[in-house]
């Protein structure tokens, strides 16, 4: 027992120096002359910190911000129907829409400068034309609680990624990557969730008020005050 | 006589109040436009153009997959990379511009025109193989059009019982160019690039030269 005891503990300490360090890039390259390169590609690779232990919450982050895209697409296209015409929320959820793609590559781009890639059946889920429950025909009150549902929705998601990187028992703690994402939180989500909640209070208020016809308070709101 | 005025003076402000603005939390469509019946296109020709934005949109997520690939440190080309994440907004312009032209037209966009997306690979062998993809979107999209193109102006309808002049315009001027460029552009890259791996027994640095011509296109 003691014997294999010192045994272990010799690879153990063999296994721990320099050479013969199995998770090293350079413990695992060949150069000798004369002949070809070894190296393992799997030990070289800019993965370090969090990843690869967050790449898969980081792919889901990705593609629910690219499903929000795709969502707020649908709803600015119902409010650029000639039959419902408001050109003001059409503006605004084309603006979240396009806000949401560009913040979803920017995710995919950091990732993969960590090291970190696109899973194998990286896809956009969205309802199909089976779903009866989802609608995307939705009246001015319900897109903008929607909308708001979901930047918090997402806010929220970015969160538990962070603290997911930067937090776990036996892990590197990854400092670089929870700020990134909360950077991304300070200068887009905060503002936007806020405006959002805004023109929910604003919007109620003025087709509640029994002393203004709603229809003008809609169209105020829609032309005017929905930025 | 007394009662009797009353009971109007009561009518009187009943109709007063009622004939007041309800506060509506939605206010829908009027009924005087529901007789409005003014959207001109055919029936099939609506429908090739909105199957034809989700395809756009899978070429889109087809590229963003493609920049990710290429980016990375295991197949680094970021040439390639930078070239295709271009070609990624592009084709989601596209999407946004075919949606715009339905509902200028007076149709609407439901559920059903974006379904779940996903791009054709996530991983690719090289940078040839990944330009033949690229060339094939681009083919495959060109030859989609012409096919819209070509219902739109009455199909194979020998009487021609609607042939809409303004989407085959609109689709010539602002998509079949571009896309018959892009063809050119790329075939002409997989010439250079084909011919170069042809002809070296180094492939790897073959491609990382090549590559670099597409970091300052």
């Amino acid at each position: 027992m003691k014997g294999i005891n010192v045994v272990a503990g010799f690879v153990l300490a063999f296994l721990s120096t320099a050479h013969g360090n199995p998770f090293s890039c350079y413990d695992n390259v060949q150069c000798v002359a004369g002949n070809a390169l070894a190296y393992d590609q799997a030990r070289c690779t800019p993965e370090w910190g969090a990843f690869p232990r967050v790449n898969g919450e980081t792919n889901d982050l990705i593609q629910q911000q690219l499903k929000s895209s795709f969502e707020y697409l649908l709803i600015a296209s119902h409010f650029k129907e000639w039959k419902y015409n408001r050109p003001g929320f059409a503006n605004y959820f084309s603006k979240l829409s396009d806000d949401n793609w560009d913040e979803a590559i920017n995710l995919m781009l950091h990732m993969v400068e960590r090291g970190g890639k696109l899973i194998t059946d990286f896809k956009v889920d969205m309802p199909g034309p089976g779903d009866a429950t989802t609608s995307y025909q939705l009246k001015e009150i319900e897109a903008l609680s929607k909308a708001l549902d979901k930047e918090r929705r997402t806010a929220t998601r970015t969160l538990h990624l962070a603290h997911l990187a930067n937090h776990g028992q036996g892990v590197p703690h990854d400092a670089e990557f929870a700020d990134f994402l909360a950077e991304r939180l300070h200068k887009n989500s905060v503002l936007r969730i806020k405006h959002l909640a805004n023109y929910v209070k604003l919007l109620s208020d003025i087709v509640s008020d029994a002393n203004v016809d709603s229809a003008y308070a809609l169209f105020k709101f829609d032309t005017e005050y929905l930025k | 006589m007394i009662t009797k005025l009353a009971i109007i003076g009561v009518l009187f402000a009943v109709v007063q109040l009622s004939a007041q603005a309800e506060p509506k939390c939605w206010v829908g469509p009027p009924e005087s436009i529901s007789k409005l019946q003014w959207p001109d296109m055919d029936d099939e020709c609506i429908m090739e153009v909105k199957t034809h934005i989700k395809r756009e949109l899978q070429a889109s997520l087809t590229y963003l997959a493609m920049a990710a690939h290429f980016f990375n440190s295991e197949n680094f080309r970021p040439g390639v990379a930078k070239f295709v994440l271009k070609h990624a907004g592009e084709e989601r312009q596209h999407a946004r511009m075919l949606m715009d032209y339905i509902l200028m037209r007076g149709y609407d966009i439901s559920k059903d025109e974006i379904p779940t997306i996903k791009p054709l690979a996530t991983s690719w062998d090289g940078v040839f193989e990944a330009l033949n993809t690229t060339l094939t979107i681009e083919k495959d999209v060109r030859d989609y059009f012409k096919r819209i193109i070509f219902i739109c102006e009455g199909g194979s309808d020998p009487e021609h019982k609607s042939v809409d002049y303004h989407i085959s315009d609109f689709l010539t001027g602002n998509f079949l160019d571009e896309q018959h460029q892009g063809v050119r552009e790329i075939s002409g890259m997989m010439t250079t690039l084909g011919r170069i791996l042809a002809n070296t027994g180094n492939a790897a640095f073959a491609e990382f030269e090549f590559d670099r011509t597409l970091l300052d296109h």
